[in-house]
């Protein structure tokens, strides 16, 4: 081919091949490149809760760096993590805090003394049980997410948001500075929302208690800081260390691993608001930034943040998830040399616990340039292959591969929307159908609602049953402030165009007033042109016409309107 | 820098002066405190981003974070914005800024073929078994081999084959000069055209 091929001359062959080959780029890169209406909302409503976080932050910053500058003139806090029962359990000693995440979309700060386990593996949707002491722990509720926690008296459902579950002697506190949760006692079913608190020995919603609210407060930078766009890699400069682990069978179980560390961003403060045990179960996540002696047992994961010496015993379920120390990335860099080898250092009481522990650890944890697994957010699945061989380099996007096919017979909001979600993803619609219908009935006061009567009105418009769409949209009209409002307008305008409703050019048009850049205006504008040029030629759409050519003068339709109305600008 | 911004500003076009128009007024009332201006600016204009990221960096589940990202830039990027240029192309430079930092740290890192799966939910379900797998295969062909591809190259081939951009169209959004650019197109190409070629022969 001694000629540039301009993609026309195909009469060369390698230019037709070339061509051929652009066409095959064009369509990968084009195949799926339409945001839909729910993603649209969902990165708003995370976005938006980002734009608040900041303010709060730098408000915030130094009463933090006080605590920080307190946390390491402190001689030694000590956080013991080691297992009961099973490997999953974590116990913190009295005067530590230890912040972790809890899979992939939570993250928590434990007040020590406290006792947490961690039910099953943790991912998108993660099960702990809190024993005793204080959980304080932020939430990125979303579709597939979900958080329970199981404390004596109540079962507390998380939708997405800041909070505290507090276990005491009377009975169990769960405080919300924003957000809203579900508390299931055996008598009834609570919802609590932001400023409110529910303690199961008064039996109703209270205002938060100030000591809790200034303890949420005072933690909520460091428990949100990663849980926004949960499985992103820890920002650069932070101190990001690898954790060593050891196999639950093994016989120094209860020994431990201990190393200095040192975090400069340590978010963890030496002062409690809350005294009392507090136990944490649950997946433990990739990233873990520590300080001072830690020495780690069981289900200590990677991604716990604490102060002190930590003792844990069994396995580590490392997600591998962007929390590894790469030297070469520059998010996970800093530190990162010394990191593994501070993990690795044997504690000085006991010598004897790193036989196995540090083979199971490197085998989990060893840092590499070459570590296929740090591209992705945290997969319990991958984490636990992890453990045995470290040759899984498939990157695996956990909503994917999480989703239930059928909700459980007694399931959350969360679990039927994630049904929901995973038979949409398989077109059927009819299980769609119903789990958001069992959704928007069994748990009406769910933040998910909104949600479930969009994508029921969706399936119905799918299957042109115009007036059970229309039902759906007259309940998500309904409601207050959602974010789906413009969506499902725009969806009951579409309704009354296919209906070949009367009323089909008087919604686009109060569409149009009602959103003026909404993403779909391009489409009402067709619609529009279509619907007047129909009923009167192109005198009577001229003037949709002209609004076409002006609000979108790149488009083919505009291209295509103009031509064929030339009267029109 | 406010060289290329005024040049930016001079090329806006009289046909998208309506849209500007509107854009501008958003930014007056963002930073006039109007707390739904901003709200107004990602309605408008999250599709597009979403859309270019897409197209620059295939189906991966990162775009949402990603998109995210280019408006938390843009908002913390706002109230220095002086209307110089477009705030569309302000809005697509940051997710051209974006999607070459993930690109970057993703060449950093080994390279991993993506499995067919997934691709699963991009393949028409209504084709026969063998067409899926036909186009699961081509798709995973494209990207393993886009991968392979510097991201600087990567991206001034993909603006130019997929969105059909100018050189002067993209050396505006990458800021480089449009020589340089239509070096990284050829470069791109041939380097995608030969992997993909060499694939091919491969492929059973």
């Amino acid at each position: 081919m001694s000629h540039a091929c301009d993609g026309r001359d195909l009469s060369c062959l390698g230019c037709a091949a070339m061509a051929r080959r652009h066409d095959t780029v064009r369509a990968a890169m084009t195949v799926d490149d339409r945001l839909d209406d729910i993603k649209r909302v969902r990165i708003w409503s995370r976005l938006a809760q980002q734009l608040d976080a900041p303010a709060r932050r730098r408000a915030r910053w130094p009463a933090i760096a006080f605590a920080v500058a307190a946390a390491a003139a402190a001689a030694t806090v000590v956080i013991v993590v080691r297992t009961r029962e099973t490997p999953h359990t974590l116990t913190v000693a009295a005067d530590a805090t230890l912040t972790s995440r809890l899979g992939p979309y939570t993250r928590a700060a434990l007040v020590g003394s406290a006792e947490l386990e961690i039910v099953g593996t943790p991912g998108a949707s993660t099960s702990v049980r809190l024993r005793t002491g204080t959980l304080l722990a932020a939430f990125d509720g979303g579709p597939g997410r979900s958080l329970r926690i199981d404390a004596p008296g109540a079962s507390i459902d998380v939708i997405g948001t800041v909070f505290a579950v507090d276990v005491r002697d009377a009975g169990t506190c769960v405080s919300v500075t924003r957000g809203k949760v579900r508390v299931t006692t055996p008598s009834d079913v609570i919802a609590v929302a932001g400023g409110e608190r529910f303690c199961t020995d008064e039996g109703r919603t209270q205002p938060i208690a100030p000591a809790v609210k200034e303890a949420l407060e005072r933690h909520e930078p460091v428990i949100t800081a990663r849980v926004e766009g949960a499985p992103t890699p820890p920002k650069a400069g932070a101190d990001v260390r690898s954790v060593d682990a050891v196999r639950p069978s093994d016989p120094a179980a209860d020994r431990a691993v201990s190393a200095d560390r040192t975090t400069p961003d340590l978010p963890v403060s030496p002062d409690r608001t809350t005294t009392g045990p507090v136990s944490a179960t649950g997946a433990v996540s990739p990233d873990r930034t520590t300080t001072g002696p830690v020495s780690g047992s069981s289900a200590v994961s990677p991604d716990w943040t604490t102060t002190g010496p930590v003792s844990g015993l069994g396995t580590t379920r490392t997600t591998p998830a962007g929390r590894t120390t790469t030297p070469s990335d520059p998010d996970t860099r800093t530190g990162s040399s010394q990191a593994t080898s501070a993990g690795r250092t044997t504690a000085p009481s006991d010598p004897d616990t790193r036989t196995g522990s540090s083979q199971a650890t490197s085998a989990g944890r060893t840092t590499t340039p070459s570590d296929p697994d740090s591209r992705k957010g945290s997969d319990p699945r991958v984490s636990a292959d992890r453990t045995a061989t470290r040759s899984t380099p498939t990157p695996v996007p956990e909503p994917r591969t999480t989703l239930p096919t059928s909700p459980p017979a007694v399931a959350s909001a969360d679990d039927l929307y994630r049904a929901a979600e995973a038979a949409l993803a398989t077109r059927d619609h009819v299980a769609a159908d119903r789990a958001l219908g069992r959704l928007v009935t069994e748990y009406p006061s769910s933040a998910l609602v909104d949600q479930a009567h969009y994508e029921r009105a969706r399936i119905a418009y799918h299957h042109r049953a115009w007036a059970t769409a229309r039902r759906h949209l007259d309940r998500l009209a309904a409601m207050p402030s959602t974010p789906l409002a413009e969506p499902g307008h725009y969806l009951a305008c579409r309704i009354a165009v296919e209906a070949r409703d009367g009323e089909a050019e008087s919604c686009l048009v109060d569409y149009r007033k009602a959103h003026p850049r909404s993403p779909h205006d391009l489409d009402v504008l067709g619609l529009l042109v279509r619907l007047s040029h129909a009923s009167g030629g192109c005198g009577r759409a001229a003037t949709v016409i002209d609004e076409l050519v002006r609000m979108h003068p790149r488009s083919d339709l505009a291209g295509a309107w103009r031509a064929r109305c030339p009267g029109a600008r | 820098m406010i060289n290329a911004i005024a040049i930016l500003g001079a090329l806006a076009t009289a046909r998208d002066r309506p849209l500007a128009d509107e854009d501008a007024a958003l930014i007056a009332r963002h930073h006039a405190g109007d707390e739904g201006a901003f709200a107004a600016i990602y309605r408008a204009h999250a599709v597009a981003v979403y859309r270019r990221l897409s197209r620059i960096l295939g189906p991966i589940p990162e775009r949402e974070d990603l998109t995210q990202d280019v408006f938390l830039a843009l908002h913390r990027a706002l109230p220095r914005f002086r209307g110089d240029a477009q705030l569309a192309t302000l809005i697509h430079r940051i997710a051209i800024n974006r999607a070459f930092e993930y690109l970057r740290r993703q060449s950093r890192r080994p390279a991993t073929s993506v499995e067919g799966w997934f691709f699963d939910e991009l393949v028409s379900p209504t084709a026969s078994p063998e067409v899926q797998a036909a186009a699961r295969e081509d798709l995973v062909r494209v990207f393993a081999c886009l991968a392979r591809i510097k991201p600087k190259k990567r991206i001034a081939f993909l603006l130019r084959v997929v969105d059909g951009l100018s050189f002067e169209e993209i050396g505006l959004l990458v800021e480089a000069t449009p020589e340089s650019v239509a070096k990284r197109v050829q470069h791109g190409q041939r380097e995608l055209d030969a992997l993909l070629a060499r694939a091919e022969r491969s492929s059973p």
